[in-house]
């Protein structure tokens, strides 16, 4: 069973993402905030991380900045970005490795496939 | 839809019922009475045997609670109900020895409230997943919605935009086809999947667009087919081997088309899911198709404004009928073999249709004079540009690409034109391109006093006049496009009057 992390500040939006991942046969954890989750990634092992991007004590870029630096690359990571999509807001994602950015409101069509293709992508490089 | 059973917050109620009841154990079990969690690993025996046989319909199924004798002990057992159905049940065992009847006593109406409880609970978590799956499909509508906006407001025309929409569209919803189908003859958008193989792509265009289009315009609401064998997939369409959903493009007042997709048997059904996403490409097509025939209705305005001007300037010599829409004609397909842009065309559109509107101000005796000009006459004519764009230049819609088109139609290359005396490139290129339109048409139409030349002369003319009189680069691309094809030319001529 594949296993996600979701970070975000807020509790609906955590308990959203997990529900429609878990129906999905996914084993989500949840996180509050980029520490919190940083806390549980140097725990356990994940195989995706979804975060939202605006959150207090550590947002999702610097979360980001940590994973790629500490955990590796190959863990995929979907940036979720609040209300509008600036380029340049999504231009540093897009430098990552195996990290994509989508938009919120969140389309659960477009994550799961997003999560879908990058988890393959990473099994083909590990 | 049932609930996850996994929901069910047994620790906690464990922990109520041990506070109440002591060291006893808990069970839940599914509604068909698999034993799906205890307190104690499933380890006392009996517990599950008992549930399975109250949900096989044997003992007390349909008592609130009920007990069941066994070797060393009893179990008491309590259905979580989610409405009238059972869903769950919780179960315990109090074995045999002193006191054993008031415990089984108090066991059992606290499993009852417990399980009272747990129904609230699952009632609870359905509503909550009620609301999310809700929150879910507004999200998708929502991105529907944005990503139609997004390749109308990126796309250069409505069409390439409708393109996009539903190619995206048809690949975030998992279907081979998507098509808008249009009434009043305009032609079909569609994108086919790349994974999927059609073997008749122009057949199934020919279905939708038939039958399709006629019921859906009586129907006026969602169509969905899933099943082949259903008799209107039959009187639909005579083969088309796809599960469909179809969706009136309309408003109040019209319909505007159908959006067809089309997904192969072998996929999923169409989903209420799926039609109220179909619905929100429909609603926002059928009002992007609103705005783009008001559009339309307005350019034909203007197109008939323009045409009713004309016909007032040519009404006044009859030789030159029909002469604004042929220089119209010739030179934006001179344009076109310039390859110009969109842009510029429109400029060499409505400059070459207009460029003769100053003729309005030229009295009629000098217009269709038979024989030579007088100096003065002469005079009169040479203001015609300058006048086409006195009346123009109040047109906010024309560019300044038009309005000098036809401002300096009467230039020539060597500088010995009117009204500016402009030569080689200060000419814009509009007005170059016109004259040579200008120049043919005149050469080949007849006047009072001599007949039109044909084609083979007009078009030694140009090359005579090239350098002179005209653009040279721009008469040898006349000279190719006659070359290249001449039925364009001839068709241009045949056309006499402004419609």
């Amino acid at each position: 069973m594949r296993s996600v992390l979701v970070v975000d500040d807020e509790a609906h939006i955590r308990r959203l993402v997990s529900m429609q991942l878990e129906r999905r046969g996914y084993k989500v954890d949840v996180a509050a905030n980029g520490a919190e989750a940083l806390e549980r990634l140097r725990a356990t092992p994940y195989d995706a991380v979804i975060t939202d991007l605006s959150m207090p004590v550590m947002d999702g870029q610097e979360l980001c900045t940590e994973i790629r630096s500490e955990i590796g690359t190959t863990v995929p990571v979907i940036v979720l970005l609040t209300s509008q999509i600036l380029d340049d807001d999504r231009a540093w994602v897009d430098a990552l490795p195996n990290a994509a950015a989508l938009q919120k409101p969140i389309s659960f069509r477009r994550l799961l496939r997003c999560l879908e293709e990058h988890l393959e992508a990473s099994e083909g490089e590990g | 839809m049932s609930v996850d059973l996994k929901r069910l917050r047994v620790e906690r109620y464990e922990a109520v019922f041990r506070a109440a009841a002591g060291d006893q154990p808990l069970a839940l079990g599914d509604a068909t009475g698999v034993p799906l969690w205890s307190s104690d690993g499933c380890a006392r025996s009996g517990i599950g045997s008992v549930l399975e046989g109250l949900a096989s319909g044997e003992g007390a199924a349909g008592d609130l609670a009920a007990t069941h004798a066994l070797p060393g002990g009893t179990v008491a057992v309590a259905p979580v109900r989610d409405g009238e159905e059972v869903a769950a049940w919780l179960a315990t065992w109090v074995p045999d020895g002193r006191g054993a009847d008031a415990a089984l006593e108090r066991s059992s109406r606290l499993l009852d409230e417990l399980a009272h409880l747990a129904g609230d609970d699952l009632r609870r978590e359905r509503e909550v997943e009620g609301l999310a799956d809700e929150l879910v499909e507004r999200g998708e509508e929502l991105h529907v919605v944005y990503d139609f906006d997004r390749n109308l407001r990126t796309s250069d025309d409505m069409r390439s935009g409708l393109t996009g929409v539903l190619a995206e569209f048809a690949d975030s919803l998992g279907v081979d086809v998507a098509a808008m189908i249009r009434t009043g003859g305009h032609d079909p958008i569609c994108t086919v999947h790349p994974d999927c193989s059609v073997d008749n792509m122009d057949l199934v265009m020919v279905q939708l667009q038939s039958n399709l289009l006629r019921f859906m315009g009586v129907r006026r609401r969602a169509l969905v087919l899933n099943d082949l064998g259903d008799p209107r997939h039959g009187y639909l369409f005579c083969h088309l081997p796809f599960k469909v959903l179809a969706y009136p493009v309309a408003d109040d007042e019209q319909v505007h088309g159908v959006l067809a997709l089309l997904r192969d048997p072998a996929r999923r059904d169409f989903s209420s899911g799926d039609q109220s996403l179909a619905g929100v490409v429909a609603h926002q097509s059928a009002a992007i198709f609103r705005n783009d025939a008001m559009l339309a209705k307005l350019r034909r305005f203007g197109e008939q404004m323009a045409a009713a001007l004309i016909e007032a300037v040519e009404a006044k010599d009859p030789y030159t009928r029909g002469h604004s829409e042929r220089v119209q004609g010739l030179a934006v397909h001179l344009g076109r073999s310039l390859a110009m842009s969109e842009r510029e065309l429109e400029d060499i559109y409505w400059g070459a249709l207009l460029h003769d509107i100053g003729k309005i101000g030229v009295p009629d005796a000098i217009l269709a004079k038979p024989g030579r000009l007088t100096p003065d006459e002469y005079h009169f004519i040479q203001g015609h540009p300058e006048r086409s764009y006195e009346i123009m230049r109040h047109i906010e819609y024309l560019r300044a690409g038009a309005i000098e088109g036809a401002r300096y139609h009467q230039e020539r290359f060597d500088g010995k034109g009117y009204p500016a005396g402009l030569a080689g490139e200060q000419i814009p290129y509009p007005a170059r391109v016109i004259a040579v339109a200008d120049t043919y048409d005149a050469v080949t139409s007849s006047r009072a006093y001599r007949p039109g030349s044909s084609h083979e002369t007009a078009v030694e003319v140009l090359l005579d006049a090239a350098g002179t009189q005209l653009d040279p680069d721009v008469v040898s691309a006349f000279d190719d496009a006659c070359r290249d094809d001449a039925r364009w030319i001839v068709q241009l001529r045949t056309k006499d009057t402004v419609s």
